[in-house]
């Protein structure tokens, strides 16, 4: 087998990276063991949430704040910005338009009650501007069992919001008897489903002034579902973002793969990659598990895309080193195992920060900054130097290091 | 060691009596903890004959201390499922915990998460309570705002301006009860952390921390305490 350009990982960064690679005219193979963090996501875009613990208020003026080494000073603002920037496009003409700028942060409500920090948000789920200063219905739809609406109204509560828990009736559909998120999302994509929820949902609604349902407003037709939905109830509904699988998350993958199947990107899902074959300094092929075999895919370059420790991309070992999983990248260890994680669960863990060192372009490189090779690239979460979760960064990461490797891959004619 | 499941369930009561002529003893060998009652009656048959003891065997229908649901039949499990759907649908995937026991844990007063997690055991299978302990907190919010007489249907109630601080019921904070039922298990876990269990720690701290937005009890952040390296690992 052979490729032009392989692109190990589909999570946020591995898409990016793969769709801009394409659109520059690269041909690219995906390889990836499964879904990414894209499956898992609150559905929205984080850039820079907090730094050095403290909430951000200007995510693109802070990245200034953040340590030498962070993924964001190797590649600058202005990759920050075009990652951005492209994501916003992309996602509108594939009928996700956000709202959002690098400018400001902005609240998304969880299914908690609580408030999380973003930057782009899917429309769905931003609410019109103010909306928590009014009174908020929170409604959940009977049957559907992975939203609290007491749970969510009651923190909102404790935080001074005016919100008031409530069910919607579903009308009649075919479902298994336990049915999922995704089901119900499936369910709601279709219009005559939405006419017949509608009245239930308004009444149950009952005159506030917004109106929080869980993320499940359609699943196949972008944010159509939840447009309609909102037109026929007649007042304001916002998405709270629950707990995976992420339907939000689930729109904008399919979003991914149709943009990647109509650029001709071939796709091997299901099929880890084990290893990489050497000559000198650049890796010539990509070893990955197939159906009954290791097979070997010839390349010109190869970006790993593979996230950290959580991603799969890096092994914790029980000894305290860490093992980068597909070409065995240098990464440095911790002492020993116990100083990877924090003493609170829900404080910073240095492991969730660890990942492969790189230099402007990208490149791994050793302990003395030389590239380890000539034609491996790193982006996203298998980055070093940054924590995704405790700063609120992954997908402004995995968008601007996809910005800067299109980007230097797209001035290299291919062989 | 190895996999246990192929010993014999099979069993013998030695007839010392009769084969070696020692006239007060019998040996039960063989056998698995799945026949231990089993063996149990075959070796008091025996004894009972000996002695005359002509009380009416009740081992098929004692119930053993601790066993609340009384004689397991094996079809009683799905006859269950289909009085009441709840004890078909799992809350906990890993330690296979249905909704049905989650809510009569509930209704028998329990309030808090960590008693839910020694009574059925929510929170100690290989996800580490990454999806179980929502789904709990959740039932435990339905189920005071239910005690509270809350209407459950679409009719909002009628609450006065902003929130108090305290639950609409009045009740302790059903997601403060969830950080500190994380906290309770990452003390019990941490140093034990390598390899996948260290990727499940960290998808947990990227759903709670990552999309729920907890941060639990503020004050600074304990960094890991680097640890004299043991001898040998």
């Amino acid at each position: 087998m052979r490729a032009d350009v392989v692109v190990v990982g589909a999570g946020p960064a591995g898409l990016a990276t793969a769709i801009r690679l394409a659109e520059a005219g690269r041909q690219v193979l995906v390889l990836a063991r499964g879904n990414g963090f894209t499956h898992w996501g609150a559905g929205s875009v984080d850039v820079l949430g907090r730094v050095g613990g403290e909430p951000v208020d200007q995510p693109l003026g802070a990245t200034d704040r953040l340590p030498e080494g962070h993924p964001y000073h190797l590649v600058g603002q202005a990759a920050v910005r075009d990652g951005v920037d492209w994501f916003a496009s992309f996602a509108a003409a594939a009928g996700l338009p956000h709202t959002g700028d690098l400018e400001r942060n902005r609240a998304q409500l969880t299914a908690f009650g609580t408030l999380r920090t973003t930057c782009l948000l899917p429309e769905p789920a931003a609410g019109p501007e103010g909306f928590l200063k009014g009174r908020v219905a929170v409604v959940n739809f009977t049957g559907f069992r992975d939203f609290s609406p007491a749970l969510c109204a009651t923190r909102l509560r404790r935080d001074g919001i005016d919100a008031t828990p409530a069910s919607a009736p579903l009308p009649a559909w075919d479902h298994d008897r336990y049915f999922t998120g995704v089901e119900l999302a499936r369910a709601i994509d279709d219009a005559g489903f939405r006419r017949r929820l509608a009245p239930g949902l308004a009444r149950a609604a009952a005159g506030a002034e917004a109106v929080v349902v869980p993320a499940v407003l359609g699943l196949n037709r972008g944010h159509e579902p939840w447009a309609d939905l909102q037109s026929l109830v007649g007042a304001p509904l916002v998405e709270a973002a629950t707990a995976p699988p992420s339907i939000p998350g689930l729109r904008l993958f399919a979003a991914y793969r149709a943009r990647l199947e109509s650029l001709g990107v071939r796709w091997q899902f299901g099929f880890p990659a084990v290893g990489v074959e050497r000559d000198g300094d650049r890796v010539t092929a990509v070893r990955s598990e197939g159906a009954s075999r290791v097979m070997a895919t010839r390349c010109q370059e190869l970006v790993l895309a593979t996230g950290g420790v959580a991603g799969n991309g890096i092994e914790a070992n029980r000894d305290g080193t860490l093992t980068e999983r597909v070409a065995g990248l240098p990464v440095d260890g911790f002492e020993d195992r116990l100083a990877y994680l924090g003493g609170r669960f829900l404080g910073d863990h240095p492991l969730a920060a660890a990942g492969v060192r790189a230099d402007a372009e990208l490149r791994p490189v050793d302990a003395s900054g030389e590239p380890v090779a000539a034609n491996i690239h790193c982006v996203g979460g298998l980055l070093a130097a940054h924590d995704p979760t405790a700063e609120g960064s992954r997908e402004g990461v995995a968008l601007a290091t996809a910005a800067r490797v299109a980007a230097l891959l797209a001035a290299t004619p291919a062989r | 060691g190895g996999d246990t499941r192929e010993v014999s369930r099979t069993f013998t009561v030695v007839d010392h009596p009769r084969l070696d002529g020692l006239d007060n003893m019998y040996s039960i060998v063989g056998g698995k903890l799945t026949t231990c009652r089993q063996m149990a009656e075959a070796v008091v048959d025996r004894l009972a004959e000996r002695m005359g003891v002509t009380e009416p065997c009740r081992t098929a229908t004692e119930v053993m201390p601790g066993a609340d649901h009384g004689p397991h039949k094996v079809a009683e499990p799905l006859a269950r499922i289909e009085r009441d759907h709840a004890y078909g649908e799992l809350i906990c995937e890993c330690e296979l915990v249905t909704r049905g026991q989650v809510r009569d844990a509930v209704a028998s007063g329990l309030t808090e998460l960590e008693d839910l997690r020694r009574k059925v055991r929510l929170g100690y299978g290989p996800c580490q309570a990454a999806f179980c302990a929502w789904r709990a907190a959740g039932m435990l919010a339905d189920a005071r705002r239910e005690g509270s007489g809350e209407p459950r249907s679409g009719a909002p109630v009628d609450h006065p301006g902003n929130g108090s601080g305290a639950t609409a019921d009045g009740g302790p904070d059903v997601v403060a009860g969830l950080e500190r039922f994380l906290e309770e298990r990452w003390r019990g876990q941490r140093s034990t952390i390598w390899g996948d269990q260290a990727r499940q720690a960290l998808l947990n701290h990227a759903i709670y921390r990552g999309i729920f937005a907890l941060h639990g009890e503020g004050g600074p952040d304990e960094a890991a305490a680097p640890s004299a390296r043991a001898g040998g690992d």
